[in-house]
């Protein structure tokens, strides 16, 4: 029943994006997992997106001037290295001598690694934009050795985000 | 439906169909135009509240909710869609199919928002839609209907010509990249046409990258033609511009020339509409051509448009082209003549021309439509 070409067809086709998004799901998990911890200080706003809600989207803070040159205006492959000493660097390799690092891209003058921005729940969005634009915010991510980075949380003036604020009542 | 019944009396009134005959044609054409356009509109507006209202569930992000119990409750969503369709495969003509897809592909799209959110992805809208574009590509191939070929198309078309305006890959700007991604597209997407027409399987996604094409096509040709009045937009035309579109025009002049369908005399209309179109924005815009110059090719294009929407029997297509290319001699007259009695007196002289041609049509109209029959399809 199954081996007839056109049912394989149907199986295959309703499958893909099925296990696909179990993978997707189980790599984040082990980058999580598996990832060194990080803590880096955040400035920004909060805009929305149409497809996953409110976000705050930040400047990192990584304690060293990344993406200034001319040349970083377009997009360029980048590393930042934050051990054993922190230094920013081109290319998509940090030195040798760089033990943990973030790879990204330099875009318009901005190191973006992907971690730029941070999902929260409707209620929350105004009172943690405020606390972010304060320069309060940090964010814990989870390094590879390869280099990805994944925001694992965000903390206002040293706490988890959701103890650190109260949510506003939704205006309908 | 209207046109239908006058046509139907006219031809009861030769003779040629009886009253019987008008009765069965009338009811089955109520029962099929009615239900097609109902069912179809109610379920793409169906379909899309229900889409926005999943959406928006998930973009409210619920916080009470934890993380594991979200996913696995939009895995298991996704499976029991899955399940459904797989029940529902000896019916793939049915309604509950084509909604079952569209569901899934929804909840795909949702999917990936709420991966999106629950690990803080930095990705954008665009690389999203690129990303449902590609996982959901083999499942809509099992449609048997058009709206989700139409909807995955536009999708598509979309996202990717906003990633490749915003990846600097080309060129040494981004209005550059705007430039020869609105050139580009509309040959793209003709390419495919032609391509995907060979390919039973694909068939369904011809007719959306043909339509995207004519659309794109025209606003592309109206752009180029506004740039040359008054300098509107200071575009500047890069050489590699020219070899894209000679890249892409080759390979639908290829595809044209290979339709063993195609008469010559239709090759050749295609042909020339297709090396018009590719010309005209790298002449245009490189030599700064002025606004007369600019008509010429856009009158042309629209005209060889036009010839070619009739002999698809487009004709509300074709209309609007010449209904367009009517409002460019119009404009042309404005703009070539400062003064009100210069433009009327130039008006009436071409609304003469006009009607002369309209003349000479009903004159030479026998010779002209046997020509039209040997360009038509058999």
């Amino acid at each position: 029943m199954i081996r007839s070409p056109h049912n394989l067809r149907i199986i295959l086709s309703l499958l893909l994006p099925i296990l696909f998004f179990a993978a997707l799901v189980a790599h984040k998990e082990w980058t999580l997992r598996h990832g060194i911890e990080v803590r880096l200080p955040i400035e920004g706003f909060d805009p929305r997106d149409l497809l996953a809600g409110h976000y705050l989207i930040y400047r990192i803070n990584y304690g060293v001037l990344v993406c200034t040159n001319e040349h970083y205006d377009q997009e360029v492959p980048a590393t930042v290295c934050l051990k054993p000493t922190v230094a920013f660097h081109s290319g998509q390799e940090p030195i040798a001598e760089c033990h943990l690092w973030i790879k990204g891209t330099c875009r318009h003058n901005r190191f973006e690694a992907g971690i730029e921005r941070f999902f929260i729940p409707e209620a929350y969005a105004r009172p943690l934009d405020q606390a972010v634009r304060n320069k309060s915010g940090e964010i814990i991510v989870g390094v590879t050795a390869s280099g990805t980075a994944m925001v694992k949380e965000l903390l206002i003036d040293g706490s988890p985000w959701h103890l650190a604020v109260t949510p506003e009542p939704i205006r309908r | 439906m209207a046109n239908i019944e006058r046509r139907l009396q006219v031809w009861t009134r030769e003779g040629l169909i009886t009253a019987d005959q008008v009765k069965a044609i009338l009811l089955f054409e109520r029962g099929r135009t009615s239900s097609n356009w109902l069912l179809f509109s109610f379920m793409s507006l169906g379909a899309g509240i229900v889409g926005s209202g999943v959406i928006s569930l998930i973009a409210a992000n619920w916080d009470a909710i934890p993380d594991a119990v979200k996913l696995g409750s939009d895995l298991f969503l996704l499976l029991t869609i899955a399940l459904g369709l797989w029940r529902q495969r000896h019916h793939e003509e049915s309604l509950s199919w084509e909604l079952m897809l569209t569901f899934f592909a929804l909840a795909c799209l949702a999917t990936i928002g709420l991966i999106g959110q629950i690990y803080h992805a930095g990705g954008t809208l665009d690389q999203a839609l690129l990303l449902w574009a590609a996982l959901l590509l083999p499942a809509i191939t099992l449609t048997q209907r058009n709206f989700l070929p139409y909807t995955w198309t536009f999708t598509f078309l979309a996202a990717g010509s906003y990633r490749l305006i915003m990846t600097p890959i080309m060129g040494p700007g981004e209005d550059e990249r705007i430039l020869l991604t609105g050139y580009a597209l509309p040959l793209v997407c003709a390419l495919a046409a032609t391509a995907l027409r060979h390919w039973p399987r694909a068939k369904l996604f011809a007719r959306p990258f043909r339509t995207y094409a004519w659309s794109s096509g025209i606003t592309m040709v109206l752009l180029v033609d506004a740039s040359s009045m008054d300098h509107i937009q200071s575009w500047e035309w890069h050489p590699f511009m020219t070899w894209t579109g000679l890249i892409l025009s080759g390979g639908i002049v290829a595809g044209i020339v290979l339709n063993r369908q195609f008469p010559p005399r239709v090759k050749g209309l295609l042909g020339s509409m297709v090396a018009l179109y590719t010309i005209t924005p790298p002449i245009v815009v490189s030599w700064q051509l002025s606004h007369w110059f600019s008509a010429f090719f856009t009158m042309a294009l629209f005209a060889l448009g036009a010839a070619w929407l009739v002999r698809e029997r487009s004709l509300r297509m074709a209309n609007a082209l010449i209904l367009l290319l009517g409002m460019r001699f119009l404009i042309l007259f404005f703009t070539a003549f400062g003064g009100l009695l210069d433009a009327g007196i130039g008006l009436i002289l071409s609304g003469m021309v006009i009607l002369g041609f309209v003349w000479l049509w009903s004159r030479w109209q026998k010779k002209l439509l046997l020509w039209l029959e040997r360009i038509a399809p058999s």
